[in-house]
């Protein structure tokens, strides 16, 4: 048995005060495995001597125990939700945890949402912002709802569920847990760390990538496929599922609600009326149905329907008349 | 124990040196057995009594390398939950205190590379998104020996404010903003001090 290194030239080496010499002497050493765990034996010793931070074990064992408890029970939960891959892989596991599901789901029927989800929800001209428990920040447009699982999030993916239109602002954690967007149209979104902004609401839906990398999954029919997305990528998804990928110079414009600015380039009255009438809940009409074609340039700060109803009739000299939550444009 | 072994009576040295031998490797061993019996009869209670026993020891180690006491308590968190679900302590077959060492520091070394060179990309990560794990080697055990130490010296070669500023920052959970108004600095002297910090940690790891 190779002795030729003791616990003094060991703790000298962990304190950077070893020479080369005996560096190699320590190297040769711990070829021998009963040496390899006495290495370890002794770096453990020397910490516990010379330690440097206090955490609080007590805590720390508590979190440890309750994520245990929790990736436990939830595990069926996620099974509902966890990519293709996993039940190809873990087919017999698959069978057991969804009959788990079902018992479960007949139990908490009524009150599985509230039990499970943290619910966010903004009403008509609302803008909330949010911050979840891994630091990622989401801004939340009007009349939009996100959930957030209370137990398991961040165990092994992030996985968030959007109706609306939100901006998000994910952060990465060292070590790489996937973020997802699963949304009630056919599509999910997929990431690591970057910002981008999705707008999943009745019409076309759409996804704008700031900074980052994110990947598409949808479905083409039957067929899962997925795209990848790059920095001023914006993909429109229409009602029928068909995607449309489209570059476009400054995808900020697109989260610019969040300062309540609306940025329009071109854009047509209908289109914009579409967005007043998801954002703040009015009924918009046009007496002259050639109104809707009108375009409008510009950016806008409005804290309101009304402030932005007022800039826009202004600007394309029209009036409007708006009754309760019914506007009508007219000339 | 040269000491003990000359009391010994000539005749006998060598059986009673085999002995004593064999007396270090249970010593070694047996300071976890009873975490070991313990996982057998009750995993829960044994995960339990290895957290307690080694996490702040772990803690202590991973900050010499990411300086951030945050940062080392999700690595060391993460690697004892890696050891619970994939029942690392039904199939291991060195100590505890050998395999959860050895995973702090490739998760130390993982986070580094992530952190300081960006090199982790969406595209070429695994499948099961694991971490990298680098083979354990006489020699890589005395590089991360070596690293942390560089770590350690580039840190401490830091001016006194600048470090001062970076501990705050690293250690103290405090926003750049906290620490400019405590320090009567301003902004943008911590964002700079942070910097510096951060690129003489970057350039500790050259190589690495």
């Amino acid at each position: 048995m190779n002795k030729s290194v003791n616990k003094n030239i060991l703790f000298e080496n962990f304190a950077g005060r070893a020479t080369p010499l005996q560096k190699k002497l320590i190297e040769a050493w711990i070829q021998e495995p009963s040496n390899k765990e006495l290495y370890y034996e002794w770096l453990d010793e020397w910490e516990n001597q010379f330690i440097q931070i206090l955490p609080d074990v007590d805590a720390a064992l508590e979190k440890s125990l309750l994520k245990i408890e929790h990736s436990e029970q939830v595990f069926s939960v996620a099974n509902q939700t966890t990519s293709p891959s996993f039940f190809n892989k873990n087919r017999t596991w698959f069978a057991i945890a969804a009959t788990i599901t079902v018992c479960i789901s007949i139990g908490l029927f009524l009150g599985k949402n509230y039990i499970l989800y943290q619910n966010y929800q903004t009403t008509f001209g609302e803008i909330e912002k949010i911050e979840l428990s891994d630091g990622s920040q989401i801004t939340l447009n009007a009349n939009s709802s996100l959930k957030v699982p209370r137990f398991g999030f961040g165990n092994s993916i992030r996985e968030v569920l959007l109706t609306g239109e939100a901006n998000f602002s994910v952060k990465h954690t060292f070590d790489n847990k996937r973020f997802i967007v699963k949304t009630d149209k056919n599509f999910e979104i997929e990431v690591l760390g970057t910002e981008f902004n999705v707008n999943a609401r009745q019409k076309d839906a759409k996804v704008v990538l700031n900074k980052g990398k994110i990947q598409l999954n949808y479905k083409d029919g039957k067929v899962a496929k997925k795209i990848t997305m790059k920095p001023g990528d914006l993909v429109v998804i229409d009602q029928k599922g068909q995607l449309n990928l489209k570059e476009v110079p400054q995808p900020q414009i697109f989260s610019a609600w969040k300062e309540q600015r609306f940025i329009f380039d071109e854009t047509s009255l209908l289109e914009v009326a579409t967005m007043i009438e998801e954002n703040f809940g009015l009924t918009i009409k046009f007496r002259e149905n050639f109104l809707a074609k009108r375009t409008i340039t510009g950016t806008f700060h409005a804290e309101n329907a009304d402030e932005l109803l007022q800039v826009i009739a202004e600007l394309l000299e029209i009036n409007y008349n708006r009754q309760n939550n019914n506007v009508t444009f007219f000339e | 124990m040269i000491e003990r072994l000359k009391k010994q009576p000539k005749d006998i040295e060598p059986h009673l040196r085999v002995n004593n031998d064999e007396a270090d490797d249970s010593i070694t061993l047996d300071s976890e057995i009873f975490i070991r019996e313990t996982f057998k009869q009750n995993p829960h209670k044994g995960y339990e009594l290895l957290f307690r026993r080694y996490y702040r020891a772990l803690c202590s180690h991973a900050v010499r390398f990411v300086y951030s006491k945050e940062v080392a308590e999700d690595i060391v968190g993460d690697v004892f939950l890696v050891l619970w679900k994939n029942k690392v302590y039904e199939k291991i077959n060195t100590s505890f205190r050998a395999y959860l060492y050895a995973s702090v520091r490739n998760r130390a070394l993982n986070y580094l590379q992530w952190e300081f060179k960006k090199e982790v990309d969406i595209d070429t990560l695994p499948e099961n998104n694991q971490n990298q794990i680098f083979e354990e080697t006489p020699q890589t055990m005395l590089q991360f020996d070596e690293l942390f130490q560089k770590i350690e010296n580039s840190i401490t070669a830091l001016p006194p404010q600048c470090q001062r500023v970076f501990l705050m920052s690293r250690f103290e959970n405090k926003k750049n903003r906290e620490i400019a108004d405590e320090l009567e600095i301003a902004l943008k002297t911590v964002e700079a001090h942070i910097m510096k910090a951060l690129a003489q940690m970057r350039n500790s790891l050259n190589g690495y």
